[in-house]
């Protein structure tokens, strides 16, 4: 057994706290990003909340166990090129959900449905019950429910069969921080009355509170176009005049 | 009614405590009063203005009242004022939101079309009841409205309306929750027996004779309540009648000058006494104006009988009021308490519009003393369908359900 010197002794001990703290700030990192994820998701379903802050936390123990990795000097290239094959396949297994995912944001804008909507996708029909990340769900009068990914609706050809789906215009109104909510939907209404010859008039604006996070406030407006022809059209008018809105009662002093 | 609702659960232990929220413009932000926290929502003054100005005119489409330009509560819905009554629903709605985070509420009970669109804008999955205290009548809200009222309505777990024929239209207008109806109620054991010494007070005051005969019409000033159809058929009655009437009531805070600027109560009493004057009924006619409660008892003990002529009546508490004293009614069809008339055996029934019916009516009270009388005993027995105790039991069994 060759001894050690001293100065070899402490720099084995020193490195041996070094990894020993980034363990201890790794496993505090992940616990923070898990506890801080849990919060923000809080209106998530739980199941999704749970998945995507373990997700996190596992990210972070990978980040962590590089440092530590570098901080003993051993190899990175073999781990890197594990994690990032582990990465490619990740994503290969998870195309189909990645694919679900950006689709959902076409669900409202392209592809005219929202939750309550009767639809017909290929041979299943119902009630739009919810729109999640990677699927729509579909609730038949028979109380069975159906399960389209939303990557189907772009594919398959859809059927809406509600009424007003063809002339529904759904704008969202991002409140910014320190406007007055209430006072920003009352001139949102007040705007909206300005377009009411190109409005159905049957129907007057519904606007509800999407996202009450801590920094702006999402609306959502709901109207119907007089032609449906003139959707797209008058929603882009309105969408403009409304962020405009906005910046105004964002600069404007309070009352 | 809110308050006796919450001390009476809080009595039965079914409640802990309340906490009620409410429009105050003036008062302080909060205040107790024994187990209830108050909750002054402000507005500021353009608000409150527009404010008012839509629940006036929303209040009387939901009763049937028309302007001279066909207007409808689709129409309203466009207007600007209309962007201030949601503003108040929405800062009402994020005031209880915001409560509810603090407190943990069991129950949001929301009262009246004034807060009708807080169900939907809470967005909260806890129970949520609404009362429905105005009319709900078939023949004020057409089907075009139901779309509109139903999406705030179907936001509530369910939904209390005054009369059953309002629960029925209810269900027929768009909505397809729990629906049920209690008679509104009131504490019989408020109503006392005036001494002598205070009838005495009280006719002196109004200028009353030991013999005069007195039909009376308790209610607030307001053109709904149909006080010029009893005036026209007053003017029928004294040709072959010696009677007086009295006209018991002010305008409400709410419209009057002080409460959100609108004095209708004010010009609803310059157009009553300009009618009396063209119609010659000066020395027949007393407008008592605002009565305490012991006056209110001299009231209905000087009185023969009642009329409530309204146009449109939520219900018509005062008509229970009449009957506690044993004095029979004549009640407009259009008010909610008709449907406990049974014609001539505690009261008559009128149509709003039909004056001579009317005169007719109090005749026949004025011409006979022992029906008169036979109809009173009747009434009071009809009463016992208005107590505070039947009411409370009913809504404390509906908020049971609703609670689970």
């Amino acid at each position: 057994m060759i001894p050690l010197e001293l100065p070899e002794l402490t720099a084995i001990v020193t490195q041996l706290a070094m990894v020993a703290i980034m363990l201890l700030v790794t496993a505090f990192a992940a616990r923070l990003t898990s506890s801080i994820i849990r919060r923000l998701l809080f209106k998530a379903p739980p199941l999704i909340n749970e998945q995507i802050s373990r997700g996190a936390s596992i990210f972070i123990w990978l980040v962590g166990l590089l440092f530590i990795v570098n901080q003993l000097g051993l190899n990175l290239d073999l781990l890197l090129l594990l994690m990032g094959l582990a990465g490619v396949a990740a994503i290969i297994a998870a195309r189909d959900i990645l694919s679900n995912i950006s689709s959902r944001y076409l669900i409202g804008s392209f592809i005219p449905f929202n939750v309550g909507d009767e639809v017909q996708v290929s041979s299943f029909r119902g009630k739009v019950v919810e729109i999640n990340p990677v699927a729509s769900l579909l609730l038949s009068e028979e109380g069975a429910l159906t399960v389209v990914p939303n990557s189907v609706l772009l594919k398959e050809i859809s059927l809406n069969l509600s009424p007003y789906a063809s002339r529904r215009i759904t704008i969202p109104v991002h409140v910014p921080q320190g406007v007055n909510v209430p006072d920003a939907e009352a001139e949102v209404l007040k705007l909206c009355n300005k377009y009411k010859n190109k409005l159905d008039q049957r129907f007057p604006p519904l606007v509800s509170v999407k996202n009450s996070g801590q920094a702006d406030v999402v609306l959502e407006l709901v109207l119907l176009s007089a032609q449906p022809e003139k959707r797209n059209e008058l929603a882009a008018e309105l969408g403009a005049k409304i962020s405009e809105l906005m910046e105004k009662l964002r600069t404007s002093p309070r009352k | 009614m809110v308050y006796p609702l919450i001390m009476r659960l809080v009595r039965d232990k079914v409640l802990n405590e309340g906490h009620w929220l409410s429009l105050n413009p003036y008062g302080p932000r909060q205040a107790t009063l024994g187990p209830v926290r108050l909750y002054f929502v402000k507005l500021e003054a353009e608000a409150l203005k527009s404010y008012g100005t839509a629940k006036e005119e929303m209040w009387k489409l939901l009763h049937g009242v028309h302007g001279e330009q066909p207007f409808s509560l689709l129409e309203l819905a466009w207007t600007d004022e209309y962007a201030y009554y949601n503003q108040y629903n929405r800062i009402c709605s994020e005031t209880a939101l915001a409560l509810d985070r603090e407190l943990d509420f069991d129950l949001f009970y929301i009262h009246d079309f004034q807060q009708l669109p807080m169900g939907e804008m809470m967005g909260t999955l806890k129970p949520k009841l609404f009362r429905w205290h105005i009319p709900f009548n078939e023949r004020a809200i057409p089907p075009e409205w139901s779309g509109f009222l139903g999406r705030f309505l179907n936001a509530y777990d369910a939904v209390v309306v005054s009369s059953k024929s309002y629960m029925e239209t209810l269900l027929r207008r768009g909505y397809e929750g729990r629906a049920f109806y209690v008679y509104p109620y009131i504490d019989a054991s408020q109503y006392g027996t005036p001494t002598k010494s205070d009838l005495q007070q009280f006719a002196d005051k109004h200028g009353l004779d030991k013999d005069d005969r007195v039909i009376s019409i308790v209610a607030r000033l307001d053109p709904l309540k149909g006080h010029d159809r009893a005036l026209k058929a007053l003017a029928n009655v004294v040709k072959t009648h010696e009677v007086k009437l009295l006209i018991v009531g002010n305008g409400s805070f709410s419209s009057s000058g002080r409460g959100l600027g609108l004095s209708k109560g004010e010009a609803w009493r310059n157009y009553l006494q300009t009618l009396v004057k063209n119609l010659g009924l000066e020395k027949y006619v007393i407008f008592t104006g605002h009565v305490s409660q012991k006056e209110l008892e001299c009231v209905y003990t000087l009185s023969d009988f009642t009329v409530l002529p309204s146009v449109a009546e939520g219900f018509g508490l005062v008509v229970v009021e009449s009957w506690l004293y044993g004095k029979p009614v004549i009640v407009s069809k259009a008010a909610g308490i008709a449907e406990l008339i049974i014609d001539s055996v505690n009261g008559y029934l009128v149509e709003p519009d039909d004056v001579p019916s009317l005169a007719d009516k109090m005749k026949t009270l004025l011409e006979n003393p022992s029906l008169t009388e036979e109809m009173g005993r009747n009434g009071r027995e009809t009463a016992k369908l208005c107590t505070l105790e039947k009411g409370l039991e009913e809504e404390k069994r509906i908020i049971e359900e609703v609670v689970g």
